[in-house]
């Protein structure tokens, strides 16, 4: 059977004036249905950019990225668009929540441009906001707001939950338990969660390590016991 | 200052180019605005200035009402502060048109002509070349009327339509050679005049040796100081003021000079006139006399010769009676003749016939005498025979008797016997009785024969007669054919001398009746002359009686000056210039405030952007006078550069513009636009304050953080609930995008407010341009159509007395009754007069006294312009029109005291106060004003109602034939004048749109620019989340829209309170403008307004989506 997500050759080059950087010189990778993966690398190794082209923000310059069967690299702007909408949860390093809104409007936000949404309260009872629905971004703390960004991008019901440094702006304790409800929305509903990260130490929770240098897959391997997070440390 | 600062501020400069360009382009527009409307005024007074100076127009202008001499000229050349005097001719002649099918409606053509005055009134050529002969002529160009000759067309003066041209004209013919512009004309608008159609078609400059007027109709004074002085300014003015006194004081020796003058003159020639007509009288009388004497000569020669023709008539008639007389005697005489003729002819006739009767009646006789006597013979013969004769027979008898005896005797009984016996005897005894028989019948024929013996002789005797009568008969009928042959003779001679004489008397009759013919002739011929010599003669006499009058009425002239400042033309500039400033000090305001909050907003950006960077600087130890440094050099130098190119553009386009609007009505020089330098220097100065405040407070806030909290990322502000959450009926119903949307609008104040004034301010000045057009355009409509319902107005000579009109005015009134194209007529006064308020102000007004009030109401509506409730002519106390009621503060109940021109001061109570859009009136009643000034009114207006399909053109032109007519206003024309005065605005309008339009266009570029950059990371994060683009616009813009549309609500409202506040500074005087602003021009207004934020969406749309999505994983700066 096909994986459920696979990169092959994928290149993409950015051009910063007179040169060109070369962010993807040929990844190949593929990820399994209902994994939790985890691709990690340094700063600037391209994981970022990995993230972009795999999450339709960016398009790639050179081979082929299917995701559930779609070859999301032919994509066009339009088709992209849709493909964000419908398919794909994002969490971001520095939350992005909107200011002017409730954390049940935030997640409303996005569930209502869905087709077939979770509800958006219930989505936050399951992030553990119950209490703090009706609060602006600014009246929660980090950890809360990165929970109200993930139960944002639950609501829209994805394929695909990709998670930029979901801990970076986080502290040690708050960063374990947002990584928990990962992976444990991973257990329980069964979707596919990527977390990209230069956080070598959070690697031991993957079902699968995609690990990047230098724009290309140094190494990619499976864990076949993933350990709780509670036990990481960093 | 450090070399790496000076790069650094360089470098803000590439990297902020957006935010440069905004406020470069925010105080431009506004600097530009202010300083070009600013400007205008002064370069459009500058320019005419410059314009009167170049070409020397004149600054006092006399005017006489019998004209000037150079005594005159010297007296005013000896006055303070005068330069030099030249005197001026003027005519307006009708000419044939040079184009015949645009001789206007009523195919006359009235020019003006003036002399050409050496060093004063200068024109200026722009084509062709100056007249060098007396017939040649140049013609002024107005700019915006095509010229309605060319060079090189000849005008002609039509003697016939203007037989006064003769006299006043050396020259009637004049050949276009050049066309000019001359200060005198600064508009075409002052040209009514009383000849042909009352409308002067174009103007010309002619040598003055092509007039042949005595006097001078005008003289231009030209004085030392105008050089120097600018001719709006009050020093000007002033000297100006006191020149006219001076001329004032001396006009009254002068014109009774002129009055001497004119009355010897006068007087002289009347003497002449009298002389000459006394001769003429006395030739005509005696000429007549003749004339006369000789028709009477005629008369008794034809009256003898009728008379000898009656006598003839009457001899001849009475000899033709009596020959006829005769004739008739004769006649019958002739037919008795006849007559008897004819009686013995038929007794002649009668005789022959008895003669011829009896001649057969004899020998009838004679036959049957002879047949008895045969028959006798016969029957003689035959006894004869028997009896042998008679003695035989007479025995037979005797012996028969005898034997018949004796028989009977002897034997009676033998029968046989007697038988034959008495046969015997009755033979014999019948042949006795055949003898005696025979015996008496030869008796009887012998009588017979005797009898016929004398009826011939008797016959014979008669036929004899008879012969000789008829021969008689035969010579009476000879006689009588004799008569008759005569009697035709007399006949025939007496008709042919009847017919001859008849026809002699005929021939002499119809001499006579030619004669009398020929004498009625001449003698109707003669009347006729007569009549004609005796109406010369008195129409003669008349007119030396008239100029008897006219000596005695010579009143003193009196001499009319006109400044420049009193040249209505130029006043109406001068306002026209004031009222562009005043625009210009209101609507700046806008752009200035709008400019200041662009900046506000423009720096804080920029400052919060840069807060890391002013941390890191702070840290680094730079003083906050440094940083503050950069940020004021940015914003000043932005704002140097705005208006810079602002006044570059402003102090060129605005006044050219401007000017471009009003030469349509002014024949204008090309304006002059200096830089400004004092308005510029006020104008940037204004700009710099506001935008280094703005930047200032921008940076202040940031810089009392400690550089620690600088290099922090800010954190981002609260998001807060709104007041509108309260209202949780209408939050509900509204999506996250619209909820959000509220939030951000109320979050950022300086964005709400800078969005709501400058887009408040953009539909507010379209509005009030909208609503300049409706509240100046509408009023002739409402003035014209809906209150005044007149077509023309005369103006008269002398008063008009209604029990006792002058002959003329009679004339007048005559027509207007009969023309069939008037159906009605009011007679009104109309006095200028100063009406003065509680506190002082006063304004002229005119004071309006109809001869009829009641009809009043159908010639001027009278009613409240808020109620529309129509108000009734007042009996008692005054109506007065509305602003003046406005501008004195007078309301209903107040009195109004207002000053006649003799001095008068009389105060009324108000009646009400009416609707009125032109010029002042005071509304009294002739009973009113007969009680107020113990006299009638002189009313010297008519006001006339013409039908519906009426010519009048014609109807004017009918009248102006009339002298007692001052002149003759057409409403039309009047509508025509006013439309044209008010279009110029228009122009000004569209100005002041297209900037009003700009303003929006800035305005909410750099707001919707500011909320990109701003929400960069939210918009990417939206984007993200799989908002198509279309759903970003209206995330994004939504705030716009709604900004906008607070912002047109408020600006319709701000709107109203800017128009009217322009309306009551660009008001002229005697005007009233519309206060109210139409519905359309909201509509316009918010329509245009949604079209630029439109627009603006639009050209931001490419930059939405130009938005990379890996801003959203950027961390906050």
């Amino acid at each position: 059977m096909e994986p459920f997500i696979t990169f092959k050759d994928v290149t993409k080059t950015y051009r910063m004036g007179e040169v060109d950087i070369h962010a993807l010189s040929g990844v190949n990778f593929c990820v399994e249905k209902g994994e939790f993966a985890i691709v990690v690398g340094p700063s600037g190794a391209g994981k970022s950019t990995i993230l972009n082209v795999l999450g339709g923000m960016d398009s790639c310059d050179g081979g082929t990225i299917t995701v559930d069967g779609n070859l999301v690299s032919s994509y066009n702007r339009k088709q992209l668009t849709a493909y964000r909408r419908s398919d794909i949860g994002f969490v971001f390093q520095f939350y992005n929540l909107v200011q002017n809104l409730t954390a049940l409007e935030n997640v409303e936000l996005a569930s209502e441009i869905c087709k077939d949404p979770l509800d958006a309260a219930k989505t936050l009872d399951m992030v553990g906001l119950s209490e703090r629905k009706g609060n602006f971004p600014a009246q929660l703390s980090g950890g809360e707001q990165q929970r109200v960004a993930i139960a944002r991008a639950l609501a829209k019901n994805p394929k695909l939950l990709l998670c930029d440094e979901p801990t970076g702006a986080l502290d040690y304790q708050t960063g374990k338990t947002i990584l928990k409800l990962l992976q444990d929305t991973c257990r329980e509903t069964g979707m596919t969660v990527i977390v990209i990260t230069h956080n070598q130490a959070i690697t031991g929770m993957a079902d699968r390590v995609i690990e990047v240098k230098n724009g290309l897959v140094s190494s990619m391997h499976t864990n076949e016991h993933p350990v709780p997070v509670e036990t990481l440390e960093w | 200052m450090k070399h790496s600062f000076v790069k650094e501020i360089l470098r803000d400069f590439l990297k902020n180019k957006s935010r440069f360009f905004s406020i470069v382009a925010i105080v431009a527009l506004g600097a530009g605005f202010f300083g070009g409307i600013k400007a205008t005024s002064i370069d459009m007074k500058q320019s005419i200035d410059d314009y009167y100076k170049e070409n020397n127009l004149m600054d006092v202008r006399v005017l006489s009402t019998l004209g000037l001499t150079d005594d005159d000229a010297a007296l005013l050349s000896s006055l303070d502060g005068v330069k030099d005097v030249v005197g001026s001719y003027q005519y307006d002649a009708i000419v044939f048109p040079p184009n015949p099918e645009d001789a206007g409606e009523s195919g006359e053509h009235v020019v003006r002509i003036r002399s050409i005055t050496e060093g004063v009134n200068q024109s200026v050529l722009i084509e062709g070349r100056m007249p060098q002969a007396n017939n040649e002529a140049v013609l002024v160009l107005n700019d915006s009327v095509p010229p309605s000759c060319e060079i090189g067309d000849t005008l002609t003066v039509n003697l016939q339509s203007d037989p006064d041209a003769e006299e006043s004209l050396a020259q009637t013919s004049f050949l276009i050679v050049g066309y000019v512009k001359n200060p005198l004309y600064l508009s075409s608008l002052n040209n009514t005049t009383t000849k042909g159609s009352g409308k002067i078609s174009s103007f010309l400059f002619v040598p003055a040796e092509a007039f042949s007027i005595e006097a001078y109709t005008e003289m231009y004074v030209t004085t030392d100081f105008s050089s120097t002085l600018f001719t709006f300014d009050e020093p000007y003015k002033t000297k100006i003021e006191a020149l006219e006194d001076e001329i004032d004081a001396v006009s009254e020796e002068a014109c009774n000079r002129r009055r001497d003058e004119l009355i010897d003159e006068a007087q002289a020639e009347l003497d002449k006139a009298t002389a000459e007509y006394e001769d003429g009288k006395q030739t005509a009388e005696r000429e007549l006399a003749d004339a006369q004497a000789k028709l009477d000569d005629a008369r008794q020669e034809l009256e003898d010769g009728k008379k000898e023709w009656q006598d003839g008539q009457d001899t001849f008639d009475r000899e033709i009676a009596q020959g006829e007389q005769k004739l008739q005697d004769t006649r019958t005489l002739l037919d008795n003749t006849e007559q008897t003729l004819a009686q013995s002819k038929k007794k002649l006739d009668d005789t022959k016939a008895q003669l011829d009767e009896g001649k057969l009646q004899l020998e009838e006789g004679e036959s049957a005498l002879n047949a008895a006597l045969e028959q006798w013979n016969a029957s003689k013969a035959q006894l004869d025979a028997v009896y042998q004769s008679e003695k035989a027979a007479n025995r037979l008898l005797t012996q028969a008797q005898a034997e018949y005896d004796r028989v009977m005797a002897e034997s009676p009984e033998d029968e046989a016997l007697v038988e034959q016996v008495t046969q015997a005897l009755q033979f014999a005894q019948a042949g006795v009785s055949g003898y005696e028989t025979l015996a008496e019948s030869k008796e009887t024929l012998d009588t017979q024969q005797k009898t016929l013996e004398e009826k011939r002789t008797e016959l014979e005797q008669g036929t004899t007669q008879y012969e000789q009568g008829l021969a008689q008969y035969n010579q009476g009928l000879a006689q009588l054919e004799e008569g008759e042959r005569q009697y035709a003779e007399g006949v025939n001679e007496l008709a042919a001398q009847k017919a001859s004489g008849q026809a002699k008397l005929d021939e002499s009759l119809a001499q006579i009746q030619d004669g009398e013919q020929e004498l009625s002739e001449n003698k109707a011929l003669f009347e006729e002359e007569k009549a004609e010599t005796e109406q010369k003669l008195s129409d003669a006499y008349e007119e030396l009686l008239d100029a008897k009058t006219q000596i005695a009425d010579i009143q003193a002239p009196s001499w009319y000056t006109q400044t420049r400042a009193t040249d209505t033309v130029l006043s109406g500039f001068e306002q026209d210039a004031d009222r562009v400033d005043a625009v210009a000090a209101v609507f700046p305001v806008f752009f200035f405030l709008v400019a200041a909050l662009v900046c506000l907003t423009t720096m804080t950006r920029m400052v919060e952007e840069q807060r890391t960077q002013i941390g890191v600087l702070k840290a680094l130890s730079y003083t906050n006078g440094a940083i503050i440094a950069k940020y004021l050099i940015f914003a000043a130098v932005t704002t140097l550069i705005g208006c810079i190119v602002g006044l570059s553009i402003g102090f060129v386009v605005f006044p050219r513009v401007i000017w471009k609007a009003y030469s349509m009505m002014y024949t204008t020089p090309p304006i002059h636009t200096p830089f400004n330098w004092p308005l510029a220097l006020l104008a940037s100065a204004v700009f710099f304050a506001a935008t280094m405040i703005a930047s200032f407070a921008a940076c202040y806030k940031e810089l009392r953080e400690v550089p620690a909290g600088l290099i922090r990322p800010k954190p981002p502000k609260n998001g807060k609930r709104v007041f509108l959450e309260r209202v949780t009926f209408l939050w509900r119903h509204l999506s996250f995008t619209q909820k959000l949307t509220m939030r951000n609008i109320l979050r950022d104040k300086k964005r709400f407010f800078m969005t709501l004034i400058g887009v408040a301010g953009c539909t507010a000045l379209m509005l009030t341009g909208f609503g300049l057009k409706d509240s100046i355009s509408g009023i002739v409509a409402s003035q014209f159509d809906d209150l005044y319902h007149y077509d023309l107005n005369i103006a008269l000579n002398h008063d008009y007395a209604p029990d006792e009109p002058t002959e003329r005015q009679q004339q007048l009134f005559d027509l207007l009754e009969h023309s069939s194209d008037v159906s009605q007529t009011l007679t009104a006064s109309q006095e200028q007069v100063t009406a003065t308020s509680k506190n002082g102000e006063t304004m002229n007004a005119y004071l309006f006294v109809p001869e009829d009030s009641n009809m009043a109401e159908d010639f001027i509506t009278f009613r409240n312009r808020q109620t529309n409730e129509s108000l009734s002519f007042p009996s008692s106390g005054a109506l007065i029109t509305e602003k003046m009621a406005k501008n004195l503060n007078l309301s209903v109940g107040d009195t109004i005291s207002f000053q006649m021109s003799d001095g008068q001061t009389v105060s009324v109570p108000i009646e009400g106060i009416t609707e009125n859009y032109v010029y002042h009136y005071i509304y009294l009643s002739k009973e009113q004003y007969h009680e107020l000034f113990s006299k009638d009114p002189s009313f010297r207006v008519v006001f006339v109602q013409t039908q519906e399909d009426a010519d009048v053109n014609a109807l004017t032109t009918e009248l102006l034939t009339n002298q007692e007519i001052l002149s003759v206003t057409q409403t039309d024309t009047m509508v025509e004048t006013f439309t044209d005065m008010f279009d110029r605005l228009n122009l000004i309008i569209v100005v002041l749109i297209l900037s009003a339009s700009l303003l929006a266009f800035v305005v909410l570029y750099n707001l919707t620019n500011i909320n990109i950059t701003e929400r960069l990371r939210e918009i990417a994060t939206i984007k993200v989340l799989g908002f198509f683009d279309k759903e970003v616009d209206i995330y994004v813009f939504r705030e716009n829209m709604i900004l906008s549309l607070l912002g047109m609500i408020l600006g319709c409202g701000l709107g109203v309170l800017l128009h009217q506040f322009v309306v009551t500074v660009a008001e002229v005087d005697m005007v009233m403008f519309h206060r109210t602003i139409a519905f359309p021009s909201y509509i316009y207004a918010i329509l245009l307004t949604l079209v630029f934020t439109l627009i603006v969406q639009v050209a931001m749309h490419p930059r939405l989506t130009h938005i990379s999505m890996v801003e959203s994983l950027k961390s906050v700066e």
